[in-house]
């Protein structure tokens, strides 16, 4: 019996995920045939098989990613079960003994050296440097026919060498490992000599990821895996720093409520807070357009046009579609365009172009009950807008207390591009002008 | 003492499924220990090639946008994502054995620095990701990166440096809107026009100094499959 394990492809890679088995439990295989493929985070490959024989247990299916060594499969050598002794003596967990206790590299190496070690452990006759005096040049051998003996664990002194003065050549060799594979006592009934007992075979092998009761274990998806790396990658590359205002929405929110339904029933779809926060902000980065700046190289980008990010979370994470040319909408085009813009990112139906070139993000988190957010900036924008739930709060107003619709606003800023003093000036206009401005003319209601 | 390598660098692009299928042969008799390492560089006729993690929600085109702008769409055995590769775009498939204990990282590695160094002879200064593979400047990536080995041993695709690429092929692939991590060319960081012309023998010379290979044979032209055995062994 043979394990099958996650090879290392380096040093520093710990780990790989199983792309696809190329064999199906109960197939024969065949030393070095392709058995399976890995994925790494940098490279995938196909590993070949380690012994010939039958794929009898697939332990780690498809997708899943385990740490290098982590045993993937078993092998079982042809006529290896009348090779095992008769209730045998290994006991539970046996075959793991002729692994010898090798350095780190070679913890899970299944390639054709780790076979070869296999072999000379089993008793076989060691390989040169003592070849049989078989001719003049029987002695000599070239680098590729060293590697292939190397790679397929042959022992030289078994082949007989058919070249110039009975030099063995890459035939002598490769003839040699054909016949040996189609030989019943092929290498990987050596193994299955100190393999477990016949009543262990086949018994059900613990998953090697330790996995708590009541935890489950999901590869990454994709989007998640995007998401992941994109905001690391802000947080790496940014000097983010953080303020808030709070807002008094009443303004707003009376609007709202006056003219909701008139709107519902004329355009299809509800009007909420995130057009008026986008048109004010829009005005604000007109106003302070380093806010709405990108850092490229050693340059700073100073963008007099808003295209405006808005987050939208949907079943698989979080995309960003772009309303471009905010500067140019009044309230109900940029209404209209959000909902336009959120309803095609749910369904994925949104086109290449109006997911890129943002100059600012806006992220809502209000409608989940959020109070307060300090979000992470976009690359390669330079501030986020978030706006966190709208909810009556007792405030003082010309020294009296009042119950008003209240909010706070907060952005992350870059501050390699913004300070202190500019980020409040901006939150202060947007929120100058989500409190003072008429927004009714713009409805036309 | 260099090893002796091959370079296949033919004139005008060469169909993608052509190109795959001559550097499958060309892996396959590596790993019967016959040919040299060899370094193919060209250009492909605009194609999206699809690697095993993609799936078919990250093209943002359809296959309809894809035909009519006049590319094909590929599935391959690489790994990662959807890529491009088109007109203005060096690419650089090494077949290289990498022995029989791959060190897979340090291959990239090496790739990258191979990039790195070729773009740095234009004046064009480039860095790594600690995420990702390819080479990038700041957040935009200039050239992409995807490699497999054939029995854990050949390496097989490579590497695809933007040079005077049309960055609106990309639209097409973009996964997300996660204010994208864009993509850049040589062209757009050096301010004048880079040609692949231009970074082919950079890319060479310097492929051959940190692969330690010396280029002895090289072939302009692109070699027919009848060729391919001949002078593989």
């Amino acid at each position: 019996m043979t394990s099958v394990k996650m090879p290392q492809l380096g040093e520093t890679v710990v780990e790989g995920t199983i792309l696809k088995w190329l064999k199906a439990e109960g197939e024969t295989v065949e030393l070095d045939e392709p058995l399976f493929e890995i994925s790494t985070d940098k490279v995938d490959t196909e590993v070949p098989a380690v012994a010939s024989g039958t794929l009898t247990k697939i332990l780690v299916p498809e997708g899943e990613t385990v740490k290098v060594g982590t045993e993937l499969a078993v092998i079982e050598g042809e006529g290896g079960e009348e090779a095992a002794p008769e209730g045998g003596s290994a006991g539970v967990g046996a075959e793991e003994l002729p692994e010898p206790p090798a350095g780190p590299d070679d913890a899970g190496t299944v390639s054709g050296r780790s076979a070869a070690g296999r072999e000379a452990s089993s008793g076989a006759p060691t390989p040169a440097p003592s070849l049989p005096e078989r001719g003049p040049r029987s002695q000599i051998l070239s680098p590729l026919v060293r590697r292939l003996a190397e790679e397929h664990g042959v022992d030289l002194a078994q082949v007989q060498g058919t070249g110039t003065g009975g030099r063995i050549t890459k035939k002598d060799v490769l003839a040699y490992v054909e016949a040996r594979s189609a030989a019943p006592a092929a290498p990987a009934a050596v193994p299955a000599a100190v393999g477990a007992p016949a009543g262990f075979q086949g018994a059900p092998v613990p998953p090697p990821a330790t996995v708590a009761g009541g935890e489950e274990v999901v590869p990454v998806p994709r989007v998640r895996g995007l998401i992941a790396e994109h905001m690391k990658r802000s947080l790496e590359v940014s000097a983010r720093a953080w303020n808030a205002v709070e807002v008094n929405m009443e303004n707003v929110a009376r609007l709202r409520e006056r003219l909701k339904e008139a709107f519902k029933a004329r355009e299809g779809f509800s009007l909420t807070y995130m057009p008026f926060v986008t048109r004010a902000v829009t005005e604000a980065l007109v106003a302070y357009p380093m806010v709405n700046s990108e850092l490229r190289g050693d340059q700073i980008v100073v963008k007099h046009y808003v295209n405006m990010g808005i987050a939208v979370s949907y079943d698989e994470g979080l995309i960003v579609p772009v309303l471009k040319g905010a500067d140019t909408m009044n309230l109900l085009g940029i209404a209209r365009a959000i909902n336009d813009l959120a309803t095609r990112a749910r369904a994925k139906q949104l086109r290449p172009d109006e997911i890129h070139g943002g100059t600012f993000t806006i992220t809502n988190p209000g409608p989940f009950g959020s109070l307060i957010s300090l979000p992470i900036i976009n690359q390669p924008e330079s501030a986020i807008l978030a706006f966190d739930t709208v909810e009556k709060r007792p405030v003082v107003i010309d020294d009296a207390i009042a119950i008003r619709h209240m909010v706070y606003l907060s952005l992350s800023w870059d501050h390699r591009l913004i300070d202190g003093a500019l980020a409040s000036q901006f939150l202060s206009r947007v929120k100058q002008n989500l409190e003072t401005w008429d927004f009714a003319e713009d409805l036309a209601l | 003492m260099p090893r002796s390598g091959r370079l296949i660098r033919p004139e005008g692009p060469v169909p993608y499924r052509e190109a795959n299928a001559l550097m499958h042969q060309l892996a396959e008799a590596r790993l019967r220990g016959e040919g040299r390492d060899t370094l193919i560089l060209l250009e492909h006729p605009p194609v999206y090639t699809a690697g095993r993690t993609s799936k078919d929600d990250h093209v943002v085109w359809t296959q309809e946008q894809i035909r009519r702008a006049g590319a094909e769409l590929h599935a391959i055995d690489r790994g990662g994502s959807l890529t491009f590769h088109g007109p203005g775009q060096l690419v650089g498939y090494p077949i290289v054995d990498l022995g029989t204990r791959p060190e897979a990282l340090g291959y990239v590695r090496r790739l990258e620095e191979v990039v790195i160094r070729a773009a740095a002879d234009v004046g064009v200064t480039l860095h790594r990701s600690d995420v990702q593979t390819g080479v990038w400047s700041g957040d935009r990536k200039v050239c992409a990166i995807g490699v497999r080995l054939m029995r854990m041993r050949v390496s097989l695709h490579g590497f695809a440096l933007n040079c005077t690429t049309d960055l609106s092929w990309f639209d097409a692939i973009v996964p997300c809107g996660l204010g994208h991590t864009g993509v850049t060319s040589m062209s757009e960081l050096a301010g004048r026009e880079v040609s692949v012309e231009e970074m082919a023998p950079l890319v060479t010379q310097r492929f051959a100094e940190v692969f330690d290979i010396r280029f002895d044979h090289e072939e302009r032209s692109w070699p027919r499959a009848s060729t391919v055995a001949a002078s593989a062994s």
